[in-house]
């Protein structure tokens, strides 16, 4: 298997892997969005509501409230309290407002860590409350897992991609240019009387220029061997923490499959 | 096109969506109301020389009487609020006259008058926004209905027959007549058929009520006052050959040839056996009552009524030799509307002269105990009270019409303003009708050619288009002196002289002949054009080779449509009056007064030429639309590319957008309707309509933007079941609140007896559980935010005994009071959302409390777009088993591409493609009817995005990772979260209630019933053999009963309880008797046979 970032910018991580079955990739992939354990506020005790919200609505944002530094807990299911929650498992974060103006604007940046657990961004609304109204909860924040809700998901999107082909037959090739306009995504070029691509992995299969080609010169197709992984998360985790931390899910996976084959008593 | 657009909206920013309710409720307070107390004008007494004088009628702002007996101004919030009715006090001022001495006008309160909200009675019409804002109000709130002991309640337009118009019809071979012209003759407060007949032998015969059979229309014109046979023919036509079909009308009358000859003969029909002079009385009386009363009900106007006799006539002899057609009376000219206004005049006349009957028999019992009566104290005000709010309360109107108030739909904004311009048709739903239900092209622009229920009410149910307007009917006297003063000649002269020419029209009766018809059509148009006459009159002409006619009309009722003028192949419409308008200087109305726009009512467009567009602009034409759109109604209009659709998908479409779940009012909050939904991310359609947007109805939106990609996956989207995102509605898609409201009051009774709201003590008949009483607080009413399960209770509440036997069993304690507690539906569980006491105007306590409950989109809710493509979810699937692009896009729902070809909805594949294109570009689609974004545009910003410009993507199958063989069309459409949810539906039921009578299961999931075996079902288990099956499910699961039966006489026996035996009660004690298994329904059955006198036996055999 062959890596090479192809990009990592704008909070969008892309990598081709050579090699590397379609298959295996979106193994990952799924990793990736179900089984990466992340924080995300899982209970609520509301002490003081009098927004226009209601209770419901505002736990459910909350929840839905990308979380950092869940690194030192661990899994509320495999914790020793007995699911019921303690401070080896869960984190809290408090909030407490009143508006002073009308129009008030309640952002994820006003809630206080009382643990290691504190939000991705600050930059995100809560609620919007009138002059008076007031908002006091405390929020804890437990570890999941991504299959289970989608507040644990610690990626927005998350796809696999095969490696296109353009093929570009010379010979039948009459330059007329057509394929050049058709392509929505502008990568093919003509260069020293050939049609040229510049940038292989923009194409996206649609196969507009093989239908403007009068000759049928170009003829596009992919290889399934070579896909790229493009991952942008949530906050939660760096886009290569989360990759190595679903390699680890992955590794563990085929680590107990091995060790609970070896304990079969007739294997081997 | 976009001046266009200006007019539109101006016309809406000065109008509304629901001014023709309001008008018609102003004029009605500001007119009608005065006319009806002016009809009755006296109250006349049976005491000699005593009469009381009605004056002037006030109506003043909206109050309530509270109990303490205070009057208080209310707002309409508070009205909701606390079960109030919205209602104004009136006072009339009345003048007793004793001996024809008048005695000092007094002003007595006459009783309350609803008010319709928004309407120029009520407060609210003189608020701005904050201020409406700060009363409770949701200031995007339309009005137009009426608040009734708390319900909103709207009075709903009701289509009619034009009457005062002389319809004629050919009548099937079978009948002895011919053909026949009718004519509805209406006044204030009723209502007259009036059928003219021609019969096989040619002789025109006369039928109307209070005469029985027919009469010649001879003799029944020379009993109005019509001297000889030459009169009479003059007052029928004169056409040559008209006359000459007259002859054997005039044969039939032959023998009578004085009107008092006349008059006796009906008289006879009448009065039979009387003496003459009382016959002639009679027929007099009823001629002038009960013949044609809309022109006027004094023996002046016998003239006019034989004239108007001479016009029916004509008209059905010209139809007879075929100088005329038969009228179409699905043409909308001969249609009227009645809106709040007419309805409740109706209502209130009744309401009032029954007002005047009680206050003729309080005087007059009054007057007899003593000499000095005090007015005030006599009236009975809640007469008219009642009487107005019995009808607005349940719909049942005078005339025996049911459902004219109806409660006023809150599903979303749309669906209640949809309701305040819901037109219904009177005709009965069972019988056909093809006709009347068929769209008639003069519908257009009137009503909205989409929008109508399916079913039973198709076509008869209306709604009208955007810029329909009705007319609220202006005086005619103006308008005929008008036409007079233009050179129109009045009939009776111009039939002396002979003149030819058209007939002159006015409201359907005929004043006069006009030499030069076009010439007067044209002036009017001109001087209506200038303001010089009301811009609610309008002339047609109908010229033939054989008529020639034309119509005035400024009646009520008419729809009428605005259209841009035009002469001479440009439009009056000019640059500088759309800058005006775009700036605020000129309003609508500017527009109609200068002549740049103007109304036509459908018969006077039968005389226009209009282009949809100014490209079809030519010397021929007379008229523009102003916007082609504008012929959808409010619904349709919610469609995007509408035009692109199979016509019954827009139908269906239309329907759904009423059901679907929004943000139904700004003040929901304060609101406490027996159920709401609220959705918690209400979005505007990315691909919208610019009538929606004109209507502002995107500032109240009912939907979401929705992923969606055509694509079969997995099977679960089969027949129409939808695959929705399980992640997305993880993240809130299309989550909804439920609210139920709960309400009990604190009432007394007569004897001082009282409920009390308080926790019920466990002696109370009827208590519960003490587990379902642990939410209350000491007030007896729940905490709000609790969490509440089905059968808690919410407010505890005992009420005294309901029957006087219940007293008897009273110990030293007293009486034992009634559980009578108000608990949560059985299977429904929220959270309290609202409590809410306050007091209603009997002074009694009122508590209302409202329930909330979270609704995650789950498997079968369904939801649909706003092209009738509806379905219901059939599988929730995680984002990474979804379907992704190579992007990571997901879709938020996909639909089976079977969905598409035979419903042809292309306008939903247009919307996804403009959707998409608004979504990658950022620039806006307009999906408009007739105008909207090119398809080409669409693909040209996909394509510059990026993206195939056909819409379509690669993708990839999220649970293996491999690309899907073919291409997948995807993009983002507008989807509608629609009110039947599995959470209100879901049912099943091992044991449960069962009903008294039967002893068999109750019916109805609100029931906790039982899911029927029919007989379909028994069928199979017979066919299979399954007799034991067959027995538990219809008898042992069902209604089994032990009855012992006398084995002498085969009659049940009962159970002596003393004696610890069976007893038949002929055969004695002695008789043995034997345990029978039966149907509880059986046992019933032999008893009411018992109860006829009949003896069902049994005969008993042993069991082989």
């Amino acid at each position: 298997m062959d890596v090479k970032v192809l990009s990592n910018s704008d909070g969008q991580l892309k990598f081709v892997a050579k090699d590397a079955d379609p298959t295996f990739m979106n193994a990952i992939r799924r990793i990736i969005m179900a089984e990466v354990a992340i924080p995300a506020i899982e209970k609520v005790y509301i002490a003081e509501n009098t927004s226009v919200l209601y209770d419901d609505i505002i736990a459910h944002r909350l929840g839905l409230i990308p979380l950092k530094g869940g690194e030192i807990l661990t899994l509320t299911e495999k914790c020793d309290c007995d699911k019921k929650g303690c401070p080896k498992c869960e984190s809290i974060l408090t909030l407490e407002v009143e508006a002073a103006e009308d129009n008030f604007l309640v952002y994820s940046g006003r809630m206080k860590a009382e643990g290691s657990v504190f939000p991705a961004n600050n930059n995100i609304p809560i609620a919007e409350m009138n002059a008076g109204q007031k908002l006091t909860l405390e929020a804890h924040a437990r570890l999941g897992l991504g299959k289970n809700h989608a507040k644990w998901q610690p990626v927005s999107a998350c796809a696999v991609k095969y490696e296109p082909i353009i093929e570009i037959d010379s010979k039948k090739c009459d330059l007329c240019g057509a394929c050049i306009e058709e392509c929505p995504k502008k990568i093919l070029k003509e260069k020293d009387n050939a049609i040229v691509v510049t940038s292989l992995w923009d194409c996206t299969l649609c196969k507009l220029c093989e239908e403007a080609c009068p000759p049928a010169a170009i003829k596009i197709s992919y290889d399934d061997r070579n896909s790229v992984l493009i991952v942008e998360t949530t906050g939660s985790l760096t886009n290569d923490e989360l990759v190595l931390a679903a390699c680890d899910v992955m590794l563990q996976k085929c680590e107990e499959l091995k060790s609970s084959i070896k304990s079969l008593p007739e294997a081997f | 096109m976009d001046d266009r657009w200006v007019l539109m909206e101006s016309f809406f920013k000065e109008k509304g969506l629901v001014r023709q309710h309001l008008d018609s409720f102003d004029d009605f307070i500001k007119n009608k109301l005065q006319e009806i107390v002016d009809e009755q004008g006296v109250i006349e007494t049976d005491l000699p020389g005593y009469k009381i004088k009605l004056g002037k009628l006030a109506v003043k702002r909206p109050t309530i009487h509270e109990a303490d007996g205070s009057e208080k101004e209310i707002l309409p919030m508070e009205a909701r609020q606390r079960n109030l009715s919205y209602a104004s006090s009136m006072y009339l001022t009345v003048a007793p006259v004793e001996d024809g001495y008048e005695e000092e006008p007094i002003e007595v309160y006459v009783g309350k008058l609803p008010i319709m909200v928004k309407s120029g009675y009520c407060i609210l019409s003189k608020m701005s926004k904050e201020e409406l804002i700060k009363a409770g109000e949701d200031p995007a709130d339309p009005g137009g209905y009426f608040i009734i002991n708390g319900s909103e309640r709207v009075v709903v337009i009701q289509e009619d027959l034009a009457v005062n118009r002389i319809l004629v019809d050919v009548m099937d071979g079978t009948s002895p007549v011919t053909h026949v012209a009718k004519v509805f003759s209406a006044t204030s407060g009723f209502r007259v058929p009036v059928t003219v007949e021609r019969m096989k032998g040619g002789d025109l015969q006369v039928t109307f009520p209070s005469i029985p059979g027919r009469i010649s229309l001879s003799i029944l014109m020379k009993a109005l006052g019509v001297a000889s046979d030459k009169e009479l023919v003059e007052f029928v036509s004169n056409e040559a050959e008209v006359q000459k079909s007259l002859i054997p009308t005039l044969e039939a009358g032959v023998d009578i040839n004085s009107v008092k000859d006349a008059l006796d003969y009906i008289g006879n029909r009448v009065a039979i056996g009387q003496t003459s002079d009382f016959r002639i009385q009679r027929a007099e009386q009823i001629l002038d009552k009960y013949l044609l009363p809309h022109l006027g009900m004094t023996p002046n106007d016998r003239k006019k009524k034989s004239l108007f006799l001479g016009q029916m006539g004509e008209k059905i002899l010209e139809l007879s030799i075929g100088r005329r057609k038969s009228d179409d009376k699905d043409h909308y000219a001969n249609k009227r509307l009645k809106l709040a206004g007419d309805l409740l005049a109706s209502l209130y006349r009744v309401a009032f002269k029954s007002f005047c009957r009680d206050m003729k028999y309080q005087l007059e019992r009054a007057k007899s105990r003593s000499r000095r009566v005090s007015i005030p104290t006599l009236v009975r005000a809640d007469v008219i009270t009642e009487r107005l709010r019995h009808a607005l309360a349940t719909g049942n109107w005078v005339g025996g019409k049911a459902g004219v108030s109806q409660l006023l739909d809150r599903t979303n904004y749309l669906s209640t303003v949809g309701h305040l311009r819901r037109i219904i048709s009177p005709l009965s739903r069972s019988q056909p009708h093809f006709e009347a239900r068929d769209l008639h092209s003069t519908q257009w622009g009137r009503l909205c050619p989409s929008e109508t229920p399916e079913g039973p009410n198709c076509g008869l149910v209306k709604n009208l288009a955007l810029m329909a307007f009705i007319s609220v009917g202006v005086d005619e006297k103006p308008v005929e002196e008008l036409l007079y003063e233009l050179e129109t000649e009045q009939i009776e002269g111009a039939r002396q002289k002979g003149l030819s020419g058209a007939k002159v029209i006015l409201n359907g009766r005929l004043i006069g002949i006009h030499q030069k018809p076009e010439l007067l059509v044209s002036e009017m148009r001109k001087l209506r054009r200038r303001g010089r006459v009301s811009h609610e009159v309008n002339v047609a002409l109908y010229s033939t080779e054989t008529i020639n006619e034309i119509y005035v009309n400024c009646d009520a009722g008419r729809v009428r449509r605005p259209l841009i003028i035009v002469d001479g192949g440009s439009t009056r419409l000019a640059k500088e009056h759309v800058e005006k308008l775009a700036a605020g200087e000129w309003s609508w109305n500017d527009l109609v007064l200068q002549g740049i726009v103007e109304y036509l009512d459908a018969e006077e467009e039968e005389n226009s030429y209009i282009a949809l567009n100014t490209e079809d602009l030519d010397k021929e034409r007379s008229h523009m639309e102003i916007v082609p759109s504008t012929i959808l109604g409010i619904s349709a209009s919610m469609i995007p590319f509408l035009e692109a659709n199979q016509s019954p998908r827009n139908t269906y479409g239309s329907a759904m957008v009423k059901q679907s779940l929004g943000f139904y009012a700004a003040n929901f909050s304060k609101r406490l309707d027996t159920r709401g939904h609220l959705l918690h991310y209400p979005q505007k359609p990315l691909v919208n309509t610019r009538s929606a947007k004109t209507l502002e109805l995107d500032r109240r939106p009912a939907g979401q933007n929705f992923v969606v990609a055509i694509l079969s996956h997995a099977g679960y989207n089969i027949e129409d079941a939808l695959i929705m995102n399980k992640s997305s509605v993880d993240r809130g898609l299309a989550r909804s609140s439920f609210f139920r409201c709960y309400e009990t009051e604190e009432r007394r009774y007569p004897g001082g007896q009282e409920d009390k709201i308080e926790t019920p003590a466990p002696s109370v008949r009827g208590y519960r559980t003490s587990e379902s009483y642990r939410f209350l607080g000491d007030d007896g009413m729940i905490e709000p935010e609790s969490i509440v399960g089905g059968g808690d209770v919410l407010v505890g509440k005992t009420s005294p005994p309901r029957f006087l036997e219940e007293y008897r069993e009273f110990e030293s304690t007293g009486p034992v009071r009634r559980e009578t507690s108000v608990s949560m539906r059985a299977g429904e569980d929220g959270i309290v959302d609202l409590v809410l006491v306050t007091e209603t105007s009997d002074g009694n306590k009122l508590v209302k409390i409202r329930v909330r409950n979270e609704r995650i989109p789950e498997l079968g809710d369904k939801f649909a777009s706003r092209h009738g493509q509806k379905g219901v979810i059939g599988m929730l699937v995680p984002q990474y088993d979804m379907p992704f692009t190579e992007d990571g896009v997901v879709p938020d729902l996909i639909i089976n591409p079977h969905a598409i070809p035979s419903r042809m909805t292309l306008g939903q594949l247009l919307e996804v493609l403009g959707g998409k294109a608004f979504a990658v570009s950022g620039k806006p689609i307009d999906g408009t009817a007739f105008c909207g974004s090119d398809e080409k545009t669409m693909k040209a910003l996909l394509r510059d995005a990026g993206f195939k410009p056909s819409g379509k993507e690669i993708m990839y199958d999220g649970r293996t990772g491999r690309v899907l063989e073919a291409e997948v069309f995807i993009g983002i459409a507008y989807y509608l979260k629609l009110h039947h949810m599995v959470a209100d539906k879901m049912h099943a039921r091992a044991r449960g209630p069962v009903q008294i009578l039967t002893r068999q299961p109750t019916e109805g999931r609100a029931r906790e019933g039982g899911l029927r075996f029919g007989e379909m079902e028994r069928d199979c288990l017979i066919a299979h053999g399954a007799a034991m099956l067959l027995k538990e499910r219809l008898l042992d699961e069902s209604d089994r009963t032990v009855i012992n039966i006398c084995e002498d006489c085969g009659l049940i026996a009962y159970y002596d309880r003393v004696k610890d035996k069976h007893v038949c009660p002929i055969c004695g004690d002695k008789a043995k008797t034997t345990r029978v298994v039966m149907s509880y329904a059986f046992k019933l059955l032999l008893q009411e046979l018992m109860s006829l006198g009949i003896a069902p036996r049994l005969k008993l055999e042993e069991k082989v």
